[in-house]
């Protein structure tokens, strides 16, 4: 069977159902696939005779929809899912915020993916070896530092096994296939007591140069003490290791933003229709917990853009670790209040608080809809 | 209030109309020139009624089948009214403005018309 208009048959008993289109099962199939483009309000209040309208538009002897139709179907459908209620400015407003609110945490969804291909940190093993070949002797202190501004990095500090030599060092790091910087010469003082006890000061000397080896950055610094110091001081090195960005990074922070900005309006958007469509109580309620989860958001999404502001305008003049994102979230000192675990708490309770005004926006009893039969 | 909105509340204005039949309607009445398409229509339908302009007036379903008659409420004649006289307003503008203009080019044609006239005359 194909879409056509029905041809009155006078044999007909009932004029008004002869006047119904018929359709080619496929084409009716196509129309109703591409309805998935609409939000699913709209599907439900319109679908049928959205379709009634697109079989009695059909060619006779029409079996798919037409290209055009389908873009402008598909065209139509996702402007409407980006559509507002009319006449309720703060729900405007509302969307605005929970747009930008989703987009710092698409900016952090897309700088943890750029995190995931920057190079691992050693393990201890591999420590162990770095401060081998640094200079280092067999005591070995290390840890892992995270940081609410920038990746983890690696820190190892150790005594020398005797003099530091930097030139063999950095020849020993540049025989293993490092990329060796040139020296930068340091001086310092180091404080400590003479045998009599008394507190006395060490000239320090000592030079820093980076390696760089498979997406990884050794810092690496070294001290002696001045050969005419008073008291026998141990020579010292310390290193930190870091990732290297790379340069999918910064395009996948841009993305992440970009897919969150837009993820965020479509929320509000779904959220919007569904409260206007929740009984008053309720709607004023759901109202309530956006707000307030809007409000425990704030803070986490403050963190997240200051963080992208600095990885845009501080990354490439950074020195230390690379800048990112999602570090906000890493329990730290982000603002100078509240405990370690504000910005993860506060995001915690924003999006809980946010499913409770989703559920609560539930829609009321709705308007008994005509009881049709999928064709 | 844009064009299609318009049409379809003019398309309402005499009597309720399923969702083809509006979008005949604002053929016949734009002569052809606007061709509302369904996602159009339907979107535009979704926010009159969400503003009070357009109601459903009854449905008819079969088999998989469903017609929904939209009518104009009082609100959606006060508003397709005012824009008519909004609308009216500007027509008579635009015409005061034309007017002048070719009440200018009219007596430059005369004068040359007169010109000529004497010169073949």
């Amino acid at each position: 069977m194909t879409a056509a208009w029905p041809v009155h048959d006078p044999g007909t008993p009932s004029p008004s159902t002869a006047a119904w289109p018929t359709a080619d099962n496929r084409l009716e199939r196509g129309y109703r696939t591409l309805l998935l483009a609409y939000p699913r309000r709209h599907r439900r209040r319109h679908g049928t005779e959205v379709v009634t309208t697109l079989l009695e538009m059909a060619a006779p002897g029409q079996r798919r929809p037409r290209v055009g139709e389908a873009l402008h179907l598909i065209g139509s459908g996702l402007r409407l899912r980006f559509r507002l209620p009319a006449g309720r400015p703060f729900m405007a407003i509302a969307a605005v915020l929970t747009a930008l609110t989703i987009g710092g945490f698409g900016a952090a969804a897309g700088s943890w993916l750029g995190a995931q291909t920057f190079a691992d940190l050693p393990d201890e093993a591999g420590m162990a070896r770095l401060t081998q070949q640094a200079g280092g002797d067999g005591n070995i202190h290390f840890l892992y530092s995270s940081s609410s501004w920038t990746a983890d990095t690696a820190h190892s500090s150790s005594q020398a096994d005797g003099t530091w030599d930097a030139d063999q060092v950095r020849e020993r790091f540049a025989a293993d296939g490092w990329s060796v910087s040139g020296f930068t010469p340091l001086t310092g003082m180091s404080g400590t007591v003479d045998d009599s006890g008394s507190p006395i000061e060490v000239p320090l000397h000592g030079k820093r140069f980076t390696a760089e080896s498979g997406g990884l950055i050794v810092n690496l610094m070294g001290w002696n003490p001045a050969e005419n110091s008073a008291v026998d001081l141990p020579s010292h090195v310390s290193f930190y290791v870091m990732p290297k960005q790379t340069t999918v990074f910064l395009p996948l922070v841009v993305v992440g933003t970009a897919a969150g900005l837009l993820t965020g309006w479509l929320v509000a958007a779904a959220v919007a229709y569904r409260m206007a469509a929740a009984p008053p109580a309720r709607r004023r309620a759901a109202a309530a917990l956006w707000g307030a989860a809007l409000v425990a958001l704030a803070l986490p999404t403050v963190a997240l853009y200051g963080n992208v502001m600095r990885v845009f305008r501080d990354g490439s003049v950074h020195d230390g670790p690379p800048l990112t994102v999602h570090s906000a979230f890493t329990p730290g000192e982000y603002y100078p209040f509240g405990p370690q675990w504000l910005v993860l708490g506060l995001t915690v309770a924003g999006l809980v608080v946010a499913v409770a005004a989703i559920l609560t926006a539930r829609p009321g009893e709705q308007p008994p809809q005509p009881s049709v039969v999928p064709g | 209030m844009q064009e299609p909105t318009f049409l379809i509340l003019t398309a309402l204005a005499a009597q309720p109309l399923h969702g083809y039949g509006v979008i005949r309607s604002v053929d016949e009445l734009s002569a052809g020139e606007v061709k509302l398409r369904p996602g159009t229509l339907y979107g535009a339908l979704d926010r009159l009624a969400e503003q009070g302009l357009v109601t459903v007036d009854r449905e008819e379903a079969v088999e998989g089948r469903l017609r929904r008659y939209y009518r104009l409420s009082d609100a959606g004649a006060a508003a397709l009214q005012a824009q008519v006289e909004r609308l009216r307003r500007h027509a008579t503008a635009a015409e005061v403005q034309l007017g002048k203009r070719f009440g200018g080019a009219l007596s430059f044609g005369l004068v040359r018309a007169q010109a000529a006239g004497e010169v073949t005359g």
